[in-house]
Formats: C-alpha cells, structure tokens, sequence
C-alpha cells in the first residue's frame, strides 16, 4: 500500500549541538526494524531531521507497527506517489481517502512545490481539491484552522507524494542516547511496565530475572521469556540473565530474622544487579516499585535498600496506581502474559509480619556478620543467558 | 539416579528390550500379508494372544491390541452400544481415560452419570455402592483394578460377581492398568478390562482390550479389519512381541515381586518414620487392600512441588499426582474424589515402585527426603 514513510522525531527540538547523535541514533534504530522485518530493498533519506524511508516494495503493517515501537519516534506519515501531472491528482486523492475506515468530517489541502516548474501553483490546487473533494464525500468540509484529516501532497521533480494519515508513536528519546540499565524483571505487571517507560526514554536494557528454583518451577522461566520477548521488541537485542537464587535465599532465610526475609532478598538481589551492572558497564539499575503496594516498598524499606546500592535505582512506577500499571500493560501487550499464574517465591518466603520499618542498626550488623559476595557473584556466574532481536525471537548465549 | 514414578511409566525390561530390538529387526513384515512372512507373523501373533488370554482367564477371540490403555479404555467405552438414559457408575477418583469418554457421552446427553461411593481411605462405600446400583438402575459400571493414585486395591471379581447376581445385564468395565501382571486377574464376571505394557516394564505404545462380547463391540476406528474387525491398523508385532516377553517374566516372578516390593514401601516408611518425619498415609491401611506398588503420602505445610524439585536436584523422581493430571492448574479433581482435605492438596506425594528398585535405592530415598523435609522447615508459618 505504501512505499513511502516519513518518521518524524519527538524531543529533538529540546536538542542543540546533540542533534545529529541523536538523529543518528534513531535512523539506525528505524533501519535496523525495516532490515528485520522488510528486508534490505529500501532507501533511506535524512530530510530536515526527517527520515524518509523510500521502498519499490509496499511497507507491510507489520513493518509499521514495528516501527512505532522505535524509542524516539513522534509519528510515521506514509505517502503513496502518484504520476507528476495535474489529472492524476484528484483521482489520486479519491483514491486514497477511500482507504479511510471511517471517515471524519473536515479537512484541509496543503501543497508544498519543491518543483517550482510544475505549471500549477500550490495555491490554486489547495483550491480546486477544496472544492472538489466534498463532491466525492458529502460529509467532508474544509477547516484550514483545525482539520480532521490533512491532505498533504508534495509535488517533486519526478513524482508528486500524497498522504492522508498520521500514526503516532511513543515519542521521548531514542534507543541508547540515555544509557544502559540493569532491569529487575518478576512475572508480574510492574517490572514489565517499567522497563517499556525506560525504552521510551531511551534506555538500552539487560533483563535480570531472580530464579528461585527448586522453590519455583520451570513455569516461570517460561514466562519472564515470554515477557522479555515482548519487551525486547522495543529494545535492540536485549539481554536476559536467568540468575539462579534458589539456593542463596533458602540460606539467607535460614539466618535472618523472619519478618526482614522479603526486603533482604531484594537488598540482596539489587546486589547482585549492581555486580552486573558493574560488569556491563551499565549506570542504573530499574524496579517496578510503587510506593507502599507491598511491605517492602514502604520509603523506610526504599531508603534502606538504596542506602546499600552504589547504582542508582529508577523507580518510574513509584506514583503509579495499580489501575493506571494494569492498563498500561494492556496497551504493551504484556498484561496477558502477566496473568498467567505461576509459582510466587516472594509469597513462599513471606513472613507473617513483614517488616515495614527495618532496624537499621541490626540490617548494617546483620550483612557486617554475613558476607553474600561470594554467593553473588556464583549466582551471576551461573546464570543463563538469553538474547533477543528486534522481532523477540529469542537464542541461547550462555 | 533413583526412579520411583513407576505408576507413570518405567524403564523397560532388558529382557523386553533385547526382544523388542530383535523383533523390530526380524519381524518386520505385515501379519495381515497373504506371503508366508505375513502367514508366520500371523501364526506367532496368534500364539502371543493365546497367552494373554490364559493370563487373563479369558476365551479365544476375547484379547485385542491397541495402543495401550487409553485407547483399549476408549475402545470398549466408545464402542459400546448405549441407549438413550442409560445410568453408568464411575468414580472421577480414576484416570481421565476412563472418566473424560463418560462425560463426553452425558454431554451429548446419551448416558447419566453417578458417582462410586468412596470412603475417607478410597475404598469403595460396598452397601451404599450396590443399594446405588439398585435405587438408580444402573446398567454400566466402571471401576479401576488399582487406583493410580491412591493405590488402593479394589474387590473387582467379587463386586463383579455380586452385581452379576443382582442384574447380569450390568456391564462390567475394569481398567487395570496400574494391576495387570502385578496381581491376578480373572475375568469372568467381567465384561470389558483395559491393560497396558509400559507400566510393568514392556515398551510403550501397546496395550490390550479383553472384551467378553467381541462381537457387539463397536470399531471406532476403520480400516484394514485387523483385531477382529474392531481395531483397524497394522498390528505392531514386535511391541506385543516384547508384551508378551514381560508377560512371561511377571508370570514366574509374580508373587516374588510383590513381596519385594512391600518390603521396600516399609523400608521407605519406615525410614521416614525413624527420622520423626510428620506424614500422613491417607490411604494405606495396611491389609491385602493396599498395592505395594503405589504408596501415596501427605507431608503437611510443605508443598510437593517444592520437595520434588529438591528430589529431582538429587536425580530423585517421584511425583505429586498421576502424571495425566500433573499439568492441571486448580484443582485436582482425582484429590476431591478420594477426599483428600482441600488444605493438603498441594502436599500430596505419590511414589511408585517396581522390583527394579533396590533397597538401596529405598533407605536412599527416605533419607533424602527426610532430609529435604527437615530443611524445608523454615518455610513453614507459625
């Protein structure tokens, strides 16, 4: 249908001297979905910080819709040529607005004329489209302030470029201008949702998943395999660490006072985050916190555990409502994975009473008497490593 | 390794395997060819029926094969000629083979289905069971040999033979999967009975049908008219071939078996027992109505997925259900059935044994699992 796409960039008037890294990284972020899913039959043209995909194949929808998963992106325009001369343009135009499904009510015209020697001048046909579209659709009138569709034709030396639609896309910044980051990854809604904030903002991320087998069972690799093929589809062959935990938690359960049992396991697995972070070379770590859901999200569990983190820890949920997660999930497409039961070690483990103000005093003793840093660094070291492509086809690394 | 999932399956006897490899070799023509290959296989496939069938206590013409005893489940079921509002008792404490063709027949609102009584130990409620047969007029009666679960083992001859009395145009379906070659069985109140080869060391993908009415029974699957026109397909020689080889080894070895392995299940026990284990024996009690082979356990406020994930780091195989309603999310109905408290579901242990097993193997095990249990206990909540 298309062999045309205009990508527009979001945020790159907040840019200055970065401008250029910036378009650039999003160009080989595009480049890279269209090499995946269309192939390598297509040009691409950086017009005005614009990037024009031309194909002589028609882009598929699923090329599109993969492309509105690119970090950065503002919206996709798609144009359809028509011949270079004044007849064809109307039936063009007809054409074209008969793919809408429903059409809405107003429109307006707007021609641009790179070729200043086309005979007629952009003005006159704005003009005579005005006039003569709502012939063909009754329904539609022309609003120059505020249009429902505009019809934007760009006439060239060789062919004149028309498109009708807009299909925006998530915006913010593009893949790997902000960073990379260590992502804390359960089978709940939270982690899912919080890594596809930290895509939109550019992050590049390697999933981290707390394995606590034998006390859950394969299931839940399964799934967290299921959710990182989904999120990686908004990230550039992202990294899954499986990191087995079973055995350092029953260990730890065995020394520490019950009630620290769920916040310890999460002190210690955001130290296991930062030895790969360190080893990665990556600058923060992302949870899917929100403030108090659990016990061990209270700001006195939050301020002991950062306490300890040399990383930063980013918490884009913290002000989020469970609702708002839910239905974030469901435009991600992770909520029905999410769904899927599966064991629950947090549950397992979980005292009675958890504690919700931690001693502080006995938390410092408590990790001075027992050092885990052998134990995490066994559990980096023996974790399973999967990566995925741009499509979340996943392989096996290690 | 040590295995004791046997009422899942096992590892198939090297006398079976050596006859199986052999015949998969040799025997490889079609018995239902016109050529003396096929003549030959035809005439050997004859005389393995016949030993079937004095295994059984049946008459000629009476022994099918199939695929195992889903299909010979599904085959005598299926192929039976029920009338509209027939009445059949059947218990959803047994395996889903037998359980699922029923429903499928009261979901097309052919059959009405009532359930065997069953008391807090599985064993089937015998008063309540026939005044059931009586009050409801029941015409078909499903009942299993030796529950996969419970291991409880149930009087088919003797209900058989009574329900006989009461009405001898009762139908008798037995599924004895989980008991033939293990114990005895004899026929002759008994209508239709499935067994299967991989639960007592034979190859998988074979099993028998004995049906007193061959000629009744209705195919449901068509085809080349083999197994008397009732079971359409090429006989596959070399898997009865190793079937029959079990047969005959479970023959001179029966009761030897049965007293090893009884052994081994109180060598278990008690190894649990010495190590002040807390675990409950729903079902056991200990008489002749317990099968050896099947011992199931409750170990209260530790979950069975847990301790056999801890097993299985050992190379310890056990299980928590029948391995065909292990991938049921929720509940188990086979639990329910057997009245099995709902706040121990997910605490049930079953392990399986088989005369491969040593007693090595048993004390091995029990201590393993003591061991696992007692390092479990910090997962319990006070």
């Amino acid at each position: 249908m298309y062999k045309t796409l205009v990508l527009t960039v979001d945020e790159v008037f907040l840019k200055g001297k970065n401008r250029n890294l910036y378009f650039k990284s999003f160009r080989s972020h595009a480049e890279e979905i269209l090499r995946t899913y269309h192939g390598n039959q297509f040009q691409s043209k950086n017009e005005n910080h614009r990037l024009v995909f031309n194909s002589q194949i028609e882009f598929s929808q699923e090329t599109i819709t993969a492309l509105l998963k690119v970090a950065g992106l503002h919206s996709i325009i798609p144009s359809i040529t028509i011949e270079r001369n004044y007849e064809s343009i109307l039936p063009g135009v007809i054409e074209e607005l008969k793919r809408w499904p429903k059409l809405p009510s107003t429109f307006k015209v707007k021609t641009t004329r790179p070729d200043k020697t086309f005979p007629h001048r952009s003005k006159d046909i704005n003009e005579t489209l005005g006039h003569e579209i709502p012939k063909v659709f009754p329904q539609l009138k022309v609003d120059v302030k505020n249009p429902e569709i505009l019809i934007e034709l760009k006439i060239t030396a060789e062919k004149i470029y028309l498109s009708t639609q807009k299909w925006y896309g998530m915006g913010g910044q593009p893949l790997g201008r902000t960073g990379h980051i260590i992502t804390l990854i359960s089978g709940g809604f939270d982690s899912p949702v919080a890594s596809y904030l930290m895509s939109k903002r550019g992050c590049t991320q390697t999933f981290a998943f707390f394995y606590a087998y034998p006390f859950v069972g394969e299931d839940v690799c399964e799934k967290i395999k299921k959710l990182c093929s989904q999120l990686s589809t908004y990230q550039r062959n992202a990294r899954l660490y499986i990191i087995p935990f079973g055995e350092l938690q029953k260990k730890l359960s065995k020394l520490c006072r019950e009630e620290y049992r769920t916040v310890f396991f999460r002190k210690l697995m955001v130290d296991a985050s930062n030895l790969l972070a360190y080893q990665l070379r990556a600058s923060a770590i992302l949870t899917g916190d929100s403030l108090g859901q659990v016990s061990s999200q209270t700001l006195k569990n939050i301020a002991a555990i950062d306490a300890d983190s040399k990383k930063p820890i980013l918490r884009p949920l913290i002000g989020y409502n469970k609702n708002e997660i839910i239905n974030l999930s469901r435009i991600i497409k992770t909520h029905d994975i999410s769904v899927i039961p599966h064991d629950d070690a947090c549950g397992l483990f979980a005292p009675k009473h958890p504690i919700i103000r931690p001693d502080r005093y006995y938390w410092g003793q408590f990790f001075r008497d027992n050092d885990f840093s052998m134990d995490l660094e066994q559990c980096i070291q023996n974790a399973q490593i999967f990566e995925y492509n741009v499509k979340g086809e996943e392989r096996f690394v290690r | 390794m040590i295995y004791c999932d046997h009422a899942a399956t096992g590892p198939i006897h090297p006398v079976a395997l050596a006859v199986l490899k052999d015949s998969l070799e040799k025997d490889f023509g079609n018995s239902s060819s016109a050529h003396s290959l096929g003549r030959e296989l035809s005439k050997k496939l004859d005389n393995l029926r016949l030993q079937f069938i004095k295994t059984l206590h049946a008459k000629e013409g009476q022994v099918l094969f199939t695929s195992g005893a889903t299909e010979s489940n599904n085959l005598a079921i299926r192929g039976f000629s029920f009338q509209k509002g027939d009445r059949v008792l059947v218990s959803s404490a047994d395996h889903p083979s037998l359980v699922l063709p029923f429903i499928h027949l009261a979901e097309l609102n052919l059959i009405e289905l009532f359930e065997i009584p069953l008391d807090s130990t599985g064993r089937i409620m015998e008063d309540a069971f026939f005044a059931l047969v009586l009050k409801e007029k029941i015409s078909y009666v499903a009942l299993t040999h030796v529950n996969s679960q419970s291991g409880v083992i149930h009087p088919i001859e003797r209900i058989s033979q009574k329900i006989k009395k009461m009405n001898k145009n009762i139908c008798i379906h037995v599924d004895a999967a989980q008991s033939f070659l293990k114990f005895d069985i004899d026929v002759s109140f008994i209508d239709s009975l499935s067994v299967s080869a991989h639960k007592c060391g034979g190859p998988k993908g074979i099993g028998a049908l004995y049906i007193k009415n061959c000629e009744a029974l209705a195919p449901i699957n068509f085809g080349g008219g083999q197994e008397f026109n009732k079971r359409s397909g090429t006989v596959a020689f070399p898997l009865i071939n190793s079937f029959g080889a079990v047969l005959k080894i479970w023959e001179e070895e029966r009761e030897s078996n049965l007293l090893k392995v009884k052994k081994m299940n109180e060598i278990f026990c008690q190894h649990l027992r010495d190590e002040k284990i807390d675990f409950i024996m729903p079902f056991k009690k200990g008489d002749e109505t317990d099968s050896p082979y099947i011992l199931t356990i409750i170990i209260p406020d530790i979950s069975s997925d847990i301790i056999l994930r801890h097993l299985e780091m050992e190379q310890i195989f056990i299980s928590s259900t029948t391995a065909c309603s292990s991938k049921i999310k929720g509940d188990n109905p086979v639990f329910f059935a057997l009245n099995i408290k709902k706040n121990w579901h997910k605490n049930v242990l079953r392990i399986s044994f088989s005369p491969s097993n040593t007693e090595e193997e048993m004390k091995m095990l029990g201590q393993v699992l003591a061991n696992t249990c007692k390092e479990l206990q910090f997962l319990i909540k006070k």
